[in-house]
């Protein structure tokens, strides 16, 4: 009995204590205030706290704060993610539940990695929340094995995010799929450490300043915007699908493409540099001067011999630097027969089964890209041309209605210039 | 117009002029503060704001609370907005730690009154920070250890013990 030690005469250096121990004498606060402080606690204590007074009884039972983390409520004998520990885990939710039955709980919180035996409680313990019109909700299921974070999919449209918020990304190591939607950072889209699970991203419509991310492994990559620093260090690319708002030269383009997987060397050397993409779609706007300068992008399928279906969409503008920029889509006119056609070398077979171009009114520099794909592309399957370009259908009805007659010229210089340079089990198809 | 009634003077610190406001205790003493600390109570925002002549009555605060209350909001006001990263954001908040546990260095009575008073003026940081310090006094401590620190009667019957224990058994044993 500690009633034996104060009886006794104290020792000097204890005097200072006991009168602490007086003053100690009486947590004289209501009730809500007393809630307060066990919201603080792990609820093993909480429930502890019961066993002082009827007073204590009472206020553990109004206490609106659940909060149940398996990391803490395990007991010394079970180990964390055991079987015993989901057992007792389960068996303390269930009580404590049970004592706060039909009553208001603010907050909610339940930390526990799932685990197959807590499926059927989730569905309990969900009705519990709803029942009891629970403000704040916050179920983490994180299995043990997973340090941080091991959210799959992260898919964020329209929101107001800033670099700092997106650091959460750092620690999602499992990421496999990454969707950033008109989600304006006017930063740049960092993550510093690697993201070895990315199959997927997406940056699209985002005001942002460069994408820097280590994703060794990013399998299709989609962006759509302005023109930035992109480094993803994707070594197994299969699906690239690119669309830059700002004119840029045809030249400037050869240089994308080895940004995005930046610790290539640039494309114009021979190798093949991306061995694994398959599908790439090429969205493009140029001004009408670096029209003749499309034979230049063929480049791109020799860097990808394995590319089996290659999308081209090229708006042609034409770019006046009069007191303000002002940009004209314009009507290119099909070639004339006057000038011989460029070519590049002959070039390793390219395995291309699908092409696509749109905006194709077999201009020179068109005709002459489409010639040198298809002569090296002995297995080219379908050959879609579509003179409509892929945005702004009505392009040219201004300065000349695209007339029956200019379809039919744009036809027959196709067919004339393709005949013996396709493969003849292609299929031409021309819109 | 309504905060220059209750703002009783100007006060210089740290080279820009800061509004002050001046709080009155329920013993009648006067506290001169700053704006920018006082305001961390959302009461005395709220006081602040609907405006009043001879400074704010804080009717339920004694003067030796409340001196340890604005010590708290000074304190915890000073703080800028956290720049991440930087060694000194580090440094000030280590800081601000240290300063808290200092603070909370005082008897249960004052802990109480502490917690009424943060309770009252609405001060969610130092109500957190009270209640907390109240909450590792009761971690790891049994049922007697915890009804004699804090002077608790235990009023069950004998019955009612029974019927707690029995409640209890097995849940984190």
């Amino acid at each position: 009995m500690h009633k034996q030690y104060t009886n006794a005469e104290p020792l000097p250096w204890e005097a200072n204590l006991q009168r602490r121990k007086l003053e100690f004498q009486h947590l004289d606060l209501p009730e809500d205030m007393l809630c307060k402080i066990l919201s603080q606690l792990p609820l093993k204590e909480v429930i502890r706290t019961s066993d002082l007074s009827s007073k204590w009884r009472y206020v553990r039972t109004i206490n609106p704060k659940l909060r149940f983390d398996g990391m803490t409520m395990c007991s010394h004998r079970s180990i964390y993610g055991s079987k015993q520990c989901t057992q007792e885990f389960i068996q303390s939710v269930n009580a404590a539940l049970q004592q706060h039955n039909g009553m208001f709980v603010e907050d909610f919180e339940l930390k526990f990695g799932l685990h197959s035996e807590l499926v059927i409680h989730l569905d309990d313990w969900v009705r519990f929340v709803t029942a009891s019109q629970t403000k704040n909700l916050a179920f983490d299921l994180v299995p043990a094995e997973f340090r941080g974070r091991h959210d799959r999919k992260f898919d964020l449209h329209l929101v107001r995010a800033t670099t700092k918020d997106l650091n959460v990304l750092s620690s999602c190591s499992s990421l496999e799929w990454l969707s950033m939607v008109r989600c304006h950072l006017d930063d740049e889209l960092k993550v510093d450490l690697p993201l070895p699970r990315l199959k997927y991203l997406c940056v699209a419509d985002s005001m942002i300043t460069g994408i820097k991310v280590n994703a060794m492994n990013i399998e299709t990559f989609v962006y759509k915007g302005w023109r930035y620093p992109i480094e993803t260090r994707s070594l197994d690319l299969k699906d690239a699908h690119l669309h830059f708002f700002d004119w840029i030269s045809i030249e400037d383009t050869l240089t994308i493409l080895p940004t995005v997987l930046s610790h290539m060397p640039t494309m114009l050397e021979n190798a093949s540099k991306f061995s694994q993409l398959k599908y790439l779609v090429l969205e493009l706007t140029v001004s009408d001067k670096d029209a003749g300068n499309i034979l230049s992008l063929a480049s791109y399928l020799r860097a990808a011999p394995l590319v089996e279906k290659f999308e081209l969409h090229v708006t042609l503008l034409i770019i006046l630097f009069l007191p303000q920029l002002l940009q004209f889509n314009v009507v290119i006119y099909p070639h004339l027969d006057l000038e011989p056609l460029r070519s590049f070398p002959q070039c390793p077979r390219i395995y291309l089964k699908d092409l696509y171009i749109s905006g194709f009114v077999a201009c020179t520099g068109q005709l002459e890209f489409l010639l040198h794909t298809v002569e090296n592309a002995p297995g080219l399957e379908i050959l879609t041309l579509d003179p409509a370009p892929k945005f702004d259908k009505n392009v040219g009805t201004e300065h000349g209605q695209r007339t029956d007659l200019f379809s039919q010229d744009v036809r027959e210089i196709s067919i004339r210039y393709l005949s013996g340079r396709i493969s003849p089990t292609a299929k031409l198809c021309i819109l | 117009m309504a905060a220059a009634d209750s703002c009783d003077g100007i006060s210089t610190s740290g080279g820009g002029w800061e509004k002050t406001v001046t709080l009155v205790s329920s013993d009648d003493a006067r506290f001169e503060v700053r704006e920018a600390a006082a305001s961390l109570s959302q009461t005395v925002r709220r006081m602040i704001r609907a405006g009043g002549d001879g400074g704010i009555p804080l009717p339920k605060v004694d003067a030796r609370t409340l001196s340890t209350v604005l010590e708290y909001c000074n304190k915890h006001a000073a703080v800028p907005a956290p720049a991440p990263e930087s060694s000194s954001a580090e440094a000030a908040a280590v800081d601000l730690e240290w300063f808290d546990k200092e603070l909370m260095h005082v008897d249960l009575a004052t802990l109480c009154s502490l917690i009424r008073a943060a309770d009252y003026l609405e001060v969610a940081g130092l109500l957190d920070l009270t209640c907390k310090t109240v909450a590792d006094m009761i971690k790891s401590k049994t049922a007697e250890e915890i009804r004699q620190m804090f002077g608790i009667q235990n009023d069950f019957t004998p019955e009612e013990e029974e019927q707690l224990s029995r409640e209890n058994a097995g849940v984190f044993e």
